[in-house]
Parts: structure tokens; C-alpha cells; sequence
């Protein structure tokens, strides 16, 4: 069978040869002025980052704006945002490929880059918003000489195991991907001393059918341990909400509600960033107005359920009856003092991806662009929502108090954005970011498809 | 692919492959110790000061006192068995000896310093626990828990050095089942292992 | 003592560099050895003192000339707590906020350190020399400024001082002092006698515009007043107590009906309550009856008086003019009242021309003090009108505690002693004899009163103790070692004597035309803490929130919301406040309860000394008086209020019940409502798994709401006790104020309720299972606990606590050096950076008691163990003990049917239980 041109994944049929131009020189190719400047930018804001968390750390977290009741706010925000986003790139290259959606091929190594530096940021917090990060260690379980043990029945401490299994699996998968192009880059980089770098990290693959059968095998492997992990990670970071009795926290919808808003900011994300990635490196043959299409789709069904949760929150803490749930739920948060974040979010996340319904949309770049940066600011503000709006208002009004964030807090917020784009921009230039091999491969099968069809 | 083997060829020399093995074992071995090595500082006498002479401004010889003189610890440490801490004695308890014996001895001239100024001698700590923790001295004492329990055999110290840990696992594992440690008491010693039993 | 100053300034300015070199040699020395640490003796050591055991002593702590007796906790020679005296009558083994916190003033590294002749350093000798000039020719032009003194000793001093410079003039002066009630009953009785309240058998009195906390002996009327209102059940019979006032006080609070009145009205109102007590036959003068708006209740309280008497008493409170405790006696005595009686001044001269500031101001513009020597006080602001008059005396010698206003206005300055360095003999309100004895050695040289009088009556210098022992046999027959040890003489309270009314006096005052009322009318009061602005340099005591306003580090105006509303502001615009042409920005502070049309501010506040925490907060009042015409204007700016509970509404949150006692007896409905919040009743952790053995003590609290009534005693008591840091106003503007035990207040109805709030130490506690590092944990007898060197700092605890009462030190609050850490409590961990913190029911004094009680093979008696809020409260509302005594307080108090627990339905099984507000209300006033 035969489609339209534009609903390929793959636009002509390039060879071997035409790929690698095409793909690893983007590792050569001279810096352009746009590059050079954004880079300046996020350099900067990784300074102001790195200088913040050392002013923090010394001075203690009283410089960020939280307080009694708001004993956690920026710091847990950005957490969760963080680490959600990360979720997108584990899904599409790990639970994609296991259910063997070829389209995912070309975008899967840069979605993967993503989720390894939005891991990153989001490591940064859990530690940094500790009140003595010092001994952070405590939280996992070694045998000391104080005979004390993490305690099992709190989230936190699977919080820091599930994330830093999360970091470890991410980078063994992303960098087993990344093997033969390194090894495409040892062989094809133009000086002696790329080529030596790139040979060392290609731990000598050769693309013997031996080693391509045992790189297979590891492949899936690591894809079948990292897709639960999409599942476990977030669902245990919902649980450091939903397992206390705090109202709009107190909730058992949590974990599905997280995993699907991890994973509809992590496409967003994905949108926001490959949309111009594509436009600079002239890759429009390799990712295609199928994928853009197909990813939209994803983005307004993990927008429903979504909405679908605020819903049952509201249904729930009204069903309830319990005073406290109603009045955070159907009170303060749409009418209280921060009404104008719960709107945003609404608006964001609920209504304006409704235009995905039309194909228009969500083949109009521009349009998706737009959207997808709306939808990371909704989907930052749903973690205001939670963790801010939440505490500011309990139980008994003597303790009530507004949490405001001070300019170190948006300065570290700040931060990690330039951080993440720096991290993100280096990847872009150091290693091909779409799979070369695996296109080659994805070619060939399409190649014999459809001689035999 | 011939020409991409050429190209390794040229850019690894064999050695390279020794070379890259060893780089990942060390690797691998630098995070092991990384992890150990504190653990076993921690228990060790560098840590826990287990085990080190200190020098007191005065040569006190407990031997001496003890074995040959036969003077019990509450005789000095009396505060051992009224408070929570054993303290050391004031200059006057010495001088009640020490202004008839060995009363013109060099080595007492700090003593006699002391009782003449009023200045304090400043004895060199040898057990010390953080501030966080609050040990009572009484109460282990009335109990029946000996002296030597927790600082060994000070009679047998030219200069008195810690025997014990100190460390927490050292007091919980007596707390835990202290029978076992010191031996059954009447009333029975309770176990008492909740945090406040030390930290308030 | 080693040299104060040298330690301070030096581990000020040095501090990081040590702690520097501090890490570094005990980096190095990890490497071989420990870090050197040393052990430091007593070369003689005291016999009654054993190492890290507390001993107490008994003294007194005296403002105004009247002594509160109290305890001092002292560790090693250095004070670090204050209890009350139970053996004194002034304290009765309580204490106000302000005794809380003397021992931070004591420590208050800004004290006055060195006698100074214009700035530079001088000697005593200098001193004596002036003050021998001011003896020639019969103390010509010589004045003294005292504060009001009951001290024997002083005294005597001053009875020589007048045998000898007779020229010489004394003026007492304290501008909150009794003075008007003193000239009220002159005028009623013809001598100056001071009123004594008997109020444990009183069923109704009636408090015009008197604070209890303010009043003399307030204290031991407060525990009176709360012992007739302890609700056992319906049955039980409470005394009822009326407050006519214009801001809302703890007597209002307190009261069963409240009502809110313009001062100029109190007046009028008390003559008016005579009229009704005239018309009921208790008396036969002209007096006016009560005007109609007011007619419903005040008749209603004339009935309740009436047929309550004797057993009655209506109380004025001193801000009162004259007049109107004139009339206020007289319709004591017209009840028949054996609750009130009359007693010679304790105070000495009080009443007398002496205490009347006019002639010294008067003497200073016409030039004729040549030396002008002022014994503590600090009238340079507390009297305006002295102010700029003192600049001009030559020879102006100043003894205080502070570099203050009066201080820089004089030439010479000498510091004084803090009442816990020094010797010296006071009596309290109700003629009682206590000793004071000094706790420590003075901090900063330091003179007192005595040596003063005595360089100027050229006395060859005394050892303060022995004057103390020179003047007791003509005291006491009771030996001193004996009076010291009890902190206060038995029967030597001054006896009562009958006085009769002048019926022409009060009938002229009856007769007086009512004043027209001005639009706006200011009310000014002594500072609940602050009191006149001599304890505004105590960080404890500008941090602790106001009873009712809950502000902090700052004075406002207080309105009622009409009010507001009239002038368009709300709390925290700043208001143009003018009285006479003299104007103040202040910012405003809307607060229920307050009288329409009237202003409340706060004396004590815009210090302009040299202390500098008092210094530049809030603004001065103090050249203003109540009952003053004054002019509001809004203005278009704000100035935040560092307040510490922003919220009045419960929001339909049934967590304060309150009810009247016949509610409580025929009311289903609010029976059933108790019998709801009451919840789960504790387990004892039978069935806890993760604690095992339940222990033989299992603690629990108990809070009486009927009886609190916010002072807030506990509040300050708690941050002594456990060493919690002071944050600022700063910080408090971002709710991290460090008080382990908040006083929340809320509108209840159409009165103020409060409800003291702090770790419930719930036997379900939300807070430990959420630990990742299990630092918050339970004990085995029932104590949540908290343990600091075990927390890294995640907070989750707190986000999960239903009461909100954890507090974290964002940032390192511990002081690291300076006098301030002498006063630490050694028996609880000075906290870190970056480590939750919260009530332990006091845990270090539970553990010792169990030590002690375990030393003696015995058990713990009910009542052995006390936490800090239980001792100091007033009104004894705090039960404290172990649920395992059947016979134990804090048991009975569960069994009353108004015993409810807060957020029963979270199922936490707190500890703490609260038993209900109730109220006796008058039947006629519903």
C-alpha cells in the first residue's frame, strides 16, 4: 500500500551514504550565530544557577520563600516538573519500541537526550531542598553506626531510589543506543582527535552481526526494565503527596493522574524543542508531519485525562462531603487567592488543546509550537496547584499563610531552564541526535516492504 | 566496513585494549571503596578514638591511686552517682590528701597552683559524647552498672584512654538487652530504646 | 566573672574565624587523635551544687515598686529560667510574660556597662564627689526622680535624706503606676487608702476597663476569678464576670459579657451603675440613671450586683481618672462588698504630692535643680514634658539598666543592677515582705538604688547584704535565712481598715454634666509585654504576640470595622492619627470587639535610645492621653503588620466549641456537638506495633478553655524553657515565627475565643510515618518525639500535620556566643540549621523526674512532672500527667462532658484534649 507523501515517517528513500551526510555531520558542521548566542544565554544561566544552589547551601533554604505552612514549594514544583518531563522521552523510545511503533525511531534518541538532562534538573532538588543536604545520605539504607534505617513507610526514601534508578537506566539506554553511531562518528569525524574521542566512548563496535545481535538483545532488554519505570517513578513521586491527609493532596487518583501528566508535559516538551531542532538541521525528510501528527494525538489524550482528574477531584472532595477537601477544592483553589494560577491552568492544559482535534493544527508548526509551551507552563502551574495552594490553607485558619517565592526561587527555576538548554544544546552538536543506524535499518525494511508489495 | 576497521586499526594500537579494561575496572573498584572506605573509618580508632592515651597537665597515675591506694572511683568521681555527669574532682578534694603527702613534690605544683589561685586545672576530656545526648551518670551508676563497663580497666591506665566506642550502636546494643550485657539486676533493667531516652 | 565585655565583643567580631580554625584542628586531628577538649573544675566547688543539676533559689522581680515572687532555675551559678513563687502572694507559683523574660534582659549584651561623665569613662569616686557638691546648703537644688518603691531600706534612706538636706525634693514617678485610684479614694474616703481585692468569694464582678494582667496582684485575681469557673459539669456554679472596657483585654476574654464603650462613656457608666444601685436601695444620693442605649444591660448587671451582694466587687481599672474610682468605691461600699477592702498605700507616699510630676517640671524651666539624680525609670520618654527640661540641668546623674533616652539627656550615667544581681527588700501589692537575693554575680558592675541614696547621703559604702540584714529585725520576726528560703513572709500582708464614704464628694461627682463625646476618641494602654517600654529591648517580649491582635515588632492602631470602614482603611494602611495638633502615621489594625469610633495604641513603643532592639519600632504615644479628641485621616500607603494569625473566621470549622452552662445542661444540640469532637478516645498504644511495651507513664495534657484567658505567660514560658530562637520581624512577616506553642483566637459567636495550640502528640501522629529518616517518632509513653540530630530537613512532617504546630530554623538562628547563651536551658539541645523543631511536653523534665523517681525506687507521683506552660499558667486552665492514674488531673479533667479533642476526625487520637469554652451567662442578657 501506498501513502500520502506527508503521511510518511520517512521522506525518500536516501542511501547509507546520503544518511551519514546528512545525520553525523551535524556534528561538524561550524557553529552558527544563533547557536553560539543561545548558548551564551543558557551558560549564563547555569552560572546563576550553580551560584544560587552554593548561596543556599550555605546560608540555608530560609532564602527561598517557603514557610509554615508552605514547608515545600518552589523547590518540590520544579522537582515534579522536571522530572515529569523526563517522562516523554522513556516512553516513546522504551514503551514505543516494545510495542514496535517504527515511527518513533527517528525522534527516540533526542527525547531520550531530554529525559536525561530534565533528570538531571530534577535530581537537583530533592537534595537541594533538603534542610541539612549534608546528610542526605541518610535516606538510603546502609548499615551505620547509629544502627538506625531509612523509614520504608514514608515515599521519600523510594523518592530518591526511584529516581536515581530512573537517571542510571536512562543513560545505559540512551548510550547503548548511541554505540554504532558513535562508532559511524570514529570512522567518519574529520580530525584525528575526534575520531579518537568518539572511538574510545564506541567501545570498539565493530557492526559485527555478532554484536548487532547481542546489542539487540540489550536493547529490548533495557527497554523492558525502563518501561515499568515510566509507570513506578511518577507514581511514586505522587506518593509523597497522596500518602499524607492533607486536603487536595489526600487523594488515590494520584499516581495514574501523575504518570499521564508526566507524560503529556514531557511531549510538550518534546514539541518545544524539536520543532525548531528540526527547522535549523533541514531534517524534514527524516522527521516528518506523520510524527508531529502523531504526537499531537498524544498530547490531547493525555490532556483529557488530565482534565478527566481535576474533574474527579472536584466530583470527589464535593462527593465527600469531608469541609476540609470542598473548601480547598471547590473554594480556594478556583476562588481563593491563587484563582488566577488555577485558571491558567485550566486554560492550558484543558481548553486550548482541544484544537488538536483538528488535522490543521496539528500538522501547523508553528501552532503546536505555540501549544506546547502553553502546555509546559500549565502543566508547571498544576504543580502549583498542588503543592503551593494546597499547604497554604489546611486545616485550622489560625495557621493559613500565602507562600510567595523570593528571586532566588525564580532564579533556580531560571537556572535549570539555561541548564537543561545548555546540556541540550551540546548534545545537539556533539552527537547525531537521530539514530543514523537505526534509520539506515528502518530504510531498508521500508525499502524491501514495499519491493515486495 | 573493511575501511572502518583499517580506520580503528590505525587509531587503537592493541595495548589500547589492556588499557581500556583496567580503565574500567578502576572505574568500577574507585566506586566500591568509595562507599567501604568511610564505613570502616567510621568504626575505626581514628574515628572513635578508641584506644589513645591522653596527657593531662598533671601526670595523674590511676594505678596508683587505685591499686595501690585502694581509693574507689565515686571517692573522686562522686558526682557519678548524684548527677549526669562524673566530673572531675575539685582541686580541694585532692589537696585533702596532697596537703600532707607528697606535698612539696614538682609535680603537684600545678595542684598547689590551683588551690592557691583558685584557677581551675584544665584536665584533658578523654570520653566525650555530642551535645545532642543527654547520658546520665546517675542513674547508670545506681542501677549497679560498674564503672569499668563502659571505661574498662582505669587501674590498670598510666594515662586513661577510651575503651569503648562510644559510638550510638555501642549504647543501643546495651540498651537493647542489657542482661545480656551487664548481667541480670534487681529491679530488672528495662530496655529503653525510644530516641528521647538520650536526645531531647 | 571574667570580663563580660572582652568575651562578648571578642567572640562576636571572632566567632567565624574560630569556628574556622575550630573545623580545621578537628580535621587534622581526626587524622591522629581527637580534638582537644578539656574538663574545667572548681578548684573549690560549691557543697550544695552537683554539675548539671538545676538549683533554685527564691526572690523577687519588682516593677513599680511592687515585688512578684519567683524561682530561678540557675545552672552552675548561671540563671537560666524564671518560675513562680507559690509561697507568694503575688505570684502564687505563676508569672506574667514579662517575668518570663527578665532572664534575656538579664543577659542583654546592650546593658549600660560603665559609669560615664558625658560619654567618657569615669569613676564612682566622680559620682560621689558630685553628689557631695549637691549636699551644700541643705540639698539647695538637688532633686531625685525615683521609681514608686515599697523597699524598707529605701525608705529609711530617704526618710534620713529629708532629716538631713531638707531642702532637697523627691519625686516619684512611673506614668502607669497607682496614682489616679489613690486620689479617687481620697476624695471618697478622705485618705489615700489602695483598694484589695478578695475575689475568691466573689459571684459577680464587674471590671470597668481593668485588665487583670495589669492589675496589681493580677496575677493571684486572675487564679481567684478561675478558680470560681472551673465547669465540672452542669451543675457546677460559676462566678460571672462583666468587662465594660474599649480594646479587648484578657478581662475580656475572660468575661461572660463583654461590652465595648468609648473611654469618655466609662466615666458616666459608673455613675450610672450607682444611679441603679440608688434606685435599688442601696444607697440615697442623686445619681443619674442609665441612658437608654445602654439601659438593658447596665440595669441588668445593677440587678446581678445587687442580688449577689456582698459576695460582689467592681473593679477600675488605673488608666481610670480619679472621678470615676471615686465613685467606683463608693458603690463598692454601698454594696456592701466584702470582697473589696482598703489598705494603707505598700507604695510609698503613693497618692501623696510626691508622686505628682508638676512641681519638679515646673522647678526645671525656672532653672532651680542644680543636681538632678534619677534612679532608674526613664521619664526622659515616659514624660515628655520632662523631656528637654533635663538637657538643661547641670549636673544630671543617671542610674539605669539602658543607654536610653533619659541616659542620653544626662551627664552622667551609671549602670544599674538587673533585679537578679542584687540585694534588696520589697513588698508586694498587698503589703507582703519578700527578699530580693542576687542569682549572680553582676555582669557589668552595676549599682543599686540604695548605693546611690547612700553617695548622696555620703553613707561610707555598705555590702548591700548587710543592709538587707540590718534592716530586717525591725520587719519581720521571722529569721532571714528562713524568709530567703521561702521567698516571702508570712502575715505581714497590711491589715484592712474601714474607711467611709464621703456621700457630698460623690454626689458632686454624680452631678458633673456629661463631656459631648468627640467623632473619634483615642484610648492609650501600657503594652501587655513592653508595659511602659522598659522591657522593649527584650527580643522575647517584642516577638510574643499580642493576646488579641496576635501582632508582633510593631504598634497599630486598633479600630472595630465600622470604624474602618467610616475611614476607608483596613489593617495595614497607615493612618494620620492627630490629637492637638501633634500627628502620627501609624499603621491600622482592625480588631473585633473594639469600641466604633475609637483608637487603641499602645504606650512603650518608638524608643529612641541607644538599645537596639528597642530602638525605631512602632511610634510613641506617650504625650498623649486616653479620652483624647483625636482626627483620623487615611493615608494612600501600607506598612505590613508581622501578625501572627492573620485569619479571625473558623470558616464553619467546628473545632472551638463554646457554650453558656445552661447550654451545656439542656442543649442537645451543643451536647451533641462536644460529645462529637470528642472523637477517639487514646488507645494507651496497646495495639502499636511499632512501638512495643507500652510504659507504665502514659502523658497526656489537658486544656481548660474556660478558665485560659491568652495571656500568653505560656507561650513566653515554652521559649524559655526550650531555648527557642527569636526570628524578627522579618521573618514573622513570612510565618516563621519559632514559638512551640501558639495561642490561636478566633471570633466565636460575638466574642473573642482563644485556644491555645501546640504538638497534640497524637498517639496516630501524621508526622512520623512520613519521615523518611524516622527523626520524629513515638515513644513508648506516649510522647511524640522529635529528635533534631537525626532530621535532614525535608519538612514533609509538617506539610502532613494536621495542627500545623512544627517549626523549622530556616536559617541558622542558634546564637553561637554572647551573654544570651549563659541563660540557655543546658537540658535541651540548642537546635541547627536546617532541622524541624516542636513541643516535647517538656521531655527533659519528664526523663529527669523518671531518673530521680526510678533512683528512689518509686513511681512517679501524679503532679511530679510539670511542663513549662502548666507551671507558669495563672489560671492553672493546663493539666499535665499520665492516663495510666486512674486518680490522675489530667484524667479527671476527660471524664467532664465539655472535654473535646481538635480535628477528631483526621484520626490522629491526640493527647492533648481541650475542655470547651463555657460561659455563665446572665439569663436577663441572654
Amino acid at each position: 500500500m501506498t501513502m500520502r507523501a506527508d503521511d510518511e515517517i520517512l521522506i525518500g528513500r536516501p542511501s547509507d551514504h546520503a544518511v551519514n551526510e546528512q545525520l553525523l555531520s551535524t556534528t561538524w558542521r561550524p557553529f552558527t550565530r544563533g547557536w553560539k548566542i543561545l548558548f551564551a544565554v543558557c551558560g549564563a544561566l547555569t552560572l546563576l544557577l550553580f551560584a544560587l544552589i552554593a548561596l543556599t547551601v550555605l546560608r540555608g533554604i530560609g532564602l527561598w520563600g517557603n514557610n509554615i505552612p508552605n514547608a515545600w514549594g518552589f523547590g518540590i514544583i520544579n522537582f515534579v516538573w522536571w522530572i515529569g518531563i523526563g517522562h516523554a522521552g522513556t516512553f516513546i523510545s522504551a514503551i514505543l519500541l516494545v510495542l514496535e511503533q517504527n515511527w518513533r525511531t527517528s525522534i527516540n534518541r533526542f527525547t531520550e537526550g531530554m529525559t536525561l538532562f530534565a533528570v538531571m534538573q530534577a535530581g537537583l532538588f530533592p537534595l537541594l531542598h533538603l534542610g541539612r543536604p549534608w546528610f542526605a545520605y541518610w535516606l538510603f539504607p546502609y548499615p551505620s553506626v547509629m544502627t538506625t534505617w531509612p523509614q520504608v513507610r514514608s515515599a521519600l526514601p523510594w523518592d530518591a531510589a526511584a529516581v536515581s534508578t530512573y537517571f542510571l537506566v536512562s543513560l545505559m539506554f540512551w548510550y547503548l543506543g548511541l554505540v554504532p553511531d558513535l562508532a559511524g562518528l570514529r570512522d567518519r569525524a574529520p580530525t584525528r582527535r575526534r575520531r579518537i574521542i568518539y572511538g574510545i566512548f564506541a567501545l570498539g563496535w565493530r557492526g559485527s552481526v555478532n554484536q548487532w545481535r547481542h546489542h539487540k538483545v540489550a536493547y529490548m532488554l533495557l527497554a523492558g526494565i525502563a518501561t515499568p519505570l515510566v509507570l513506578s517513578v511518577h507514581s511514586i513521586v505522587s506518593l509523597d503527596f497522596s500518602i499524607t491527609g492533607l486536603p487536595g493532596w489526600h487523594s488515590t487518583i494520584f499516581p495514574p493522574f501523575f504518570v499521564a501528566g508526566a507524560i503529556f508535559s514531557g511531549f510538550a516538551m518534546v514539541l518545544t524543542l524539536i520543532i525548531p531542532a528540526r527547522r535549523w538541521f533541514g531534517l524534514d525528510n527524516v522527521i516528518t508531519l506523520r510524527h508531529f501528527d502523531l504526537m499531537a494525538k498524544m498530547v490531547l489524550i493525555m490532556s483529557w485525562i488530565a482534565t478527566y482528574s481535576y474533574i474527579s477531584e472536584m466530583f470527589l472532595a464535593w462527593y465527600s462531603g469531608e469541609k476540609f477537601d470542598m473548601y480547598q477544592q471547590l473554594f480556594y483553589r478556583p476562588f481563593g487567592f491563587y484563582a488566577w494560577t488555577f485558571w491558567t491552568m485550566i486554560f492550558c492544559n484543558c481548553i486550548v488543546t482541544q484544537m488538536l482535534w483538528s488535522r490543521r493544527i496539528r500538522r501547523n508548526l508553528k501552532a503546536l509550537w505555540v501549544l506546547s509551551i502553553l502546555i509546559n507552563l500549565g502543566m508547571w502551574l498544576e504543580r502549583f496547584e498542588i503543592i503551593v495552594v494546597s499547604t497554604s490553607r489546611d486545616f485550622l485558619p489560625s495557621s493559613w499563610h500565602v507562600y510567595l517565592p523570593t528571586w532566588v526561587d525564580l532564579g533556580i527555576l531560571a537556572g535549570t531552564l539555561g541548564f537543561f538548554g545548555l546540556l541540550f544544546l551540546l548534545f545537539l552538536r556533539v552527537i547525531p541526535f537521530i539514530p543514523v543506524a537505526e534509520i539506515k535499518q528502518m530504510r531498508s525494511e521500508m525499502v524491501h516492504e514495499e519491493a515486495a508489495a | 566496513m573493511h575501511r572502518a576497521i583499517g580506520g580503528m586499526a590505525a587509531l587503537f594500537p592493541p595495548w589500547t585494549n589492556t588499557a581500556f579494561r583496567l580503565g574500567i575496572i578502576a572505574i568500577a573498584g574507585g566506586l566500591a571503596t568509595a562507599i567501604v572506605v568511610p564505613m570502616v573509618y567510621a568504626r575505626s580508632p581514628f574515628a572513635t578514638h578508641v584506644g589513645q592515651p591522653i596527657l593531662q597537665p598533671i601526670a595523674f597515675d590511676h594505678r596508683h591511686h587505685v591499686k595501690d591506694d585502694g581509693i574507689a572511683c565515686l571517692y573522686c568521681h562522686e558526682d557519678a552517682e548524684r548527677g549526669p555527669y562524673a566530673g572531675v574532682p575539685d582541686t580541694n578534694r585532692c589537696m585533702g590528701c596532697h596537703a600532707q603527702i607528697w606535698n612539696d613534690s614538682a609535680t603537684l605544683a600545678p595542684l598547689r597552683a590551683s588551690a592557691r589561685t583558685g584557677e581551675p586545672i584544665h584536665w584533658q576530656r578523654v570520653h566525650s559524647l555530642p551535645d545532642f545526648v543527654y547520658f546520665d551518670h546517675s542513674i547508670h551508676v545506681t542501677r549497679g552498672i560498674a564503672c569499668a563497663t563502659c571505661h574498662g580497666n582505669v587501674e590498670e591506665m598510666a594515662a586513661v584512654y577510651q575503651v569503648a566506642p562510644l559510638t550510638m550502636q555501642w549504647c543501643v546494643d546495651c540498651h537493647r538487652d542489657p542482661d545480656a550485657h551487664v548481667g541480670p539486676r534487681n529491679p530488672p533493667l528495662r530496655s529503653l530504646t525510644h530516641c528521647s531516652t538520650c536526645h531531647r | 566573672m571574667s570580663d563580660p565585655i572582652g568575651l562578648d565583643e571578642l567572640s562576636r567580631r571572632q566567632f567565624f574565624r574560630w569556628a574556622g580554625i575550630g573545623a580545621a584542628a578537628a580535621s587534622l586531628a581526626a587524622c591522629s587523635s581527637r580534638p582537644a577538649r578539656e574538663i574545667l573544675p572548681y578548684a573549690a566547688r560549691p557543697p550544695e551544687l552537683t554539675p548539671g543539676k538545676a538549683t533554685f533559689y527564691a526572690t523577687a522581680l519588682v516593677e513599680d515598686g511592687l515585688a512578684t515572687g519567683v524561682l530561678v532555675e540557675t545552672h552552675e551559678g548561671r540563671p537560666t529560667k524564671i518560675e513562680g513563687n507559690p509561697n507568694h502572694p503575688a505570684s502564687l507559683g505563676a508569672t506574667r510574660a514579662i517575668e518570663q523574660a527578665a532572664v534575656m534582659s538579664l543577659y542583654d549584651p546592650q546593658r549600660m556597662r560603665a559609669i560615664t561623665d558625658r560619654g567618657a569613662p569615669a569613676s564612682w569616686a566622680a559620682i560621689e564627689r558630685v553628689l557631695a557638691a549637691a549636699r551644700a546648703n541643705g540639698g539647695q537644688g538637688l532633686h531625685l526622680v525615683m521609681e514608686p518603691t515599697s523597699s524598707p531600706i529605701v525608705i529609711d534612706q530617704i526618710a534620713s535624706l529629708r532629716a538631713m538636706l531638707p531642702a532637697a525634693r523627691i519625686t516619684f514617678w512611673s506614668p502607669f503606676a497607682a496614682r489616679s485610684s489613690l486620689v479617687g479614694h481620697r476624695r471618697a474616703f478622705g485618705r489615700p487608702v489602695q483598694a484589695q481585692l478578695s475575689l475568691a468569694d466573689a459571684d459577680v464582678i464587674v471590671a470597668l476597663d481593668a485588665e487583670l494582667m495589669a492589675l496589681p496582684l493580677g496575677l493571684a485575681h486572675a487564679r481567684r476569678i478561675a478558680d470560681r469557673r472551673r465547669v465540672v459539669d452542669a451543675r457546677s456554679k460559676m462566678n460571672r464576670l462583666y468587662a465594660i472596657e474599649t480594646s479587648y483585654t484578657t478581662t475580656g476574654l475572660a468575661a461572660d459579657h463583654r461590652f465595648a464603650v468609648r473611654p469618655s462613656e466609662l466615666g458616666r457608666i459608673a455613675t450610672e451603675l450607682l444611679g441603679e444601685l440608688v434606685a435599688a436601695g442601696k444607697a440615697s444620693i442623686e445619681a443619674p440613671h442609665a441612658n437608654s442605649s445602654r439601659a438593658k444591660w447596665l440595669t441588668a448587671i445593677a440587678r446581678d450586683l445587687v442580688a449577689a451582694s456582698p459576695r460582689c466587687a467592681v473593679i477600675a481599672g488605673e488608666q481610670q481618672p480619679a472621678e470615676v474610682h471615686a465613685v467606683v468605691a463608693a458603690i463598692n461600699r454601698a454594696l456592701g462588698s466584702k470582697c473589696v477592702g482598703y489598705t494603707a498605700p505598700v507604695v510609698f507616699e503613693a497618692g501623696e504630692p510626691s508622686h505628682d510630676l508638676a512641681p519638679l517640671v515646673a522647678s526645671l524651666v525656672r532653672g532651680e535643680v542644680t543636681t538632678l539624680v534619677i534612679c532608674g525609670g526613664n521619664p526622659a520618654y515616659t514624660a515628655p514634658a520632662l523631656a528637654k527640661e533635663i538637657g538643661n540641668v547641670e549636673h544630671a546623674v543617671y542610674l539605669g539598666l539602658y543607654a536610653n533616652e533619659t541616659a542620653a539627656a544626662c551627664r552622667y550615667r551609671v549602670p544599674a543592677l538587673h533585679d537578679l544581681e542584687r540585694w534588696d527588700i520589697a513588698r508586694a501589692a498587698d503589703g507582703t515582705l519578700a527578699v530580693q537575693q542576687p542569682m549572680i554575680e553582676p555582669l557589668f558592675g552595676g549599682r543599686s538604688t540604695s548605693e546611690l541614696l547612700g553617695a548622696v547621703l555620703g553613707e561610707p559604702a555598705i555590702d548591700a547584704r548587710d543592709r538587707v540584714v540590718a534592716a530586717w529585725p525591725k520587719l519581720a520576726t521571722v529569721p532571714l535565712e528562713q524568709a530567703l528560703a521561702r521567698g516571702a513572709v508570712p502575715a505581714t500582708a497590711a491589715p484592712w481598715i474601714d474607711v467611709d464614704v464621703a456621700w457630698s464628694e460623690i454626689a458632686a461627682i454624680a452631678r458633673t454634666p456629661v463631656a459631648a463625646t468627640p467623632a473619634y476618641e483615642l484610648e492609650i494602654r501600657p503594652h501587655p509585654y513592653l508595659h511602659d517600654g522598659r522591657y522593649a529591648n527584650n527580643p522575647w517580649l517584642q516577638e510574643l504576640p499580642d493576646p488579641i491582635t496576635k501582632l508582633t515588632w510593631d504598634n497599630a492602631a486598633q479600630l472595630s470595622s465600622p470604624t474602618a470602614h467610616q475611614l476607608g482603611v483596613e489593617t495595614g494602611d497607615l493612618v494620620t492619627v492627630s490629637v492637638d495638633g501633634r500627628s502620627l502615621e501609624v499603621p491600622a489594625i482592625v480588631v473585633p470587639g473594639q469600641a466604633d469610633g475609637t483608637i487603641t495604641l499602645y504606650a512603650g513603643y518608638g524608643r529612641r535610645g541607644e538599645e537596639r532592639i528597642a530602638n525605631g519600632i512602632g511610634v510613641a504615644v506617650m504625650h498623649w492621653t486616653s479620652g483624647a479628641a483625636v482626627s483620623l485621616a487615611a493615608t494612600d500607603r501600607k506598612r505590613a503588620l508581622a501578625i501572627t494569625q492573620q485569619h479571625w473566621q473558623l470558616e464553619g470549622r467546628d473545632e472551638l466549641p463554646t457554650g453558656s452552662l445552661a447550654q451545656l445542661g439542656s442543649d442537645a444540640i451543643f451536647q451533641a456537638e462536644l460529645k462529637q469532637q470528642r472523637g477517639a478516645q487514646p488507645t494507651l498504644l496497646g495495639a502499636n506495633p511499632q512501638i512495643g511495651t507500652p510504659a507504665k507513664s502514659q502523658w497526656a495534657m489537658s486544656i481548660d478553655l474556660t478558665t485560659c484567658i491568652g495571656c500568653s505567660a505560656c507561650v513566653m514560658a515554652c521559649e524559655a524553657e526550650n531555648n527557642s530562637p527569636v526570628v524578627g520581624r522579618k521573618q514573622v512577616l513570612n510565618s516563621r515565627e519559632m514559638h512551640w506553642l501558639r495561642i490561636d483566637r478566633y471570633i466565636a459567636g460575638d466574642e473573642i475565643a482563644v485556644e491555645p495550640m501546640t504538638c497534640q502528640h497524637c498517639e496516630k501522629a501524621p508526622c512520623e510515618y512520613v519521615c523518611p529518616v524516622e527523626a520524629t517518632t513515638h515513644s513508648p509513653d506516649g510522647l511524640n518525639e522529635m529528635t533534631y540530630n537525626r532530621c535532614v530537613g525535608t519538612r514533609f512532617c509538617s506539610n502532613n500535620c494536621p495542627y500545623k504546630v512544627r517549626r523549622f530554623n530556616w536559617f541558622d538562628l542558634k546564637q553561637h556566643s554572647g551573654l544570651q547563651v549563659l541563660g540557655k536551658n543546658p537540658d535541651v539541645t540548642v537546635r541547627d540549621r536546617g532541622v524541624m523543631e516542636k513541643c516535647t511536653y517538656c521531655v527533659q523534665r519528664i526523663r529527669r523526674a523518671e531518673i530521680e523517681a526510678r533512683e528512689a525506687d518509686r513511681d512517679l507521683r501524679d503532679g511530679e512532672v510539670r511542663t513549662a506552660c502548666q507551671q507558669v499558667c495563672p489560671t492553672e486552665a493546663i493539666r499535665f500527667g499520665s492516663l495510666t492514674d486512674p486518680k490522675s488531673a489530667v484524667n479527671e479533667h476527660r471524664t467532664r462532658p465539655h472535654d473535646y479533642t481538635v480535628l477528631h476526625d483526621q484520626g490522629t487520637v491526640p493527647r492533648t484534649h481541650y475542655l470547651a469554652r463555657i460561659k455563665n451567662r446572665n439569663p436577663e442578657l441572654g
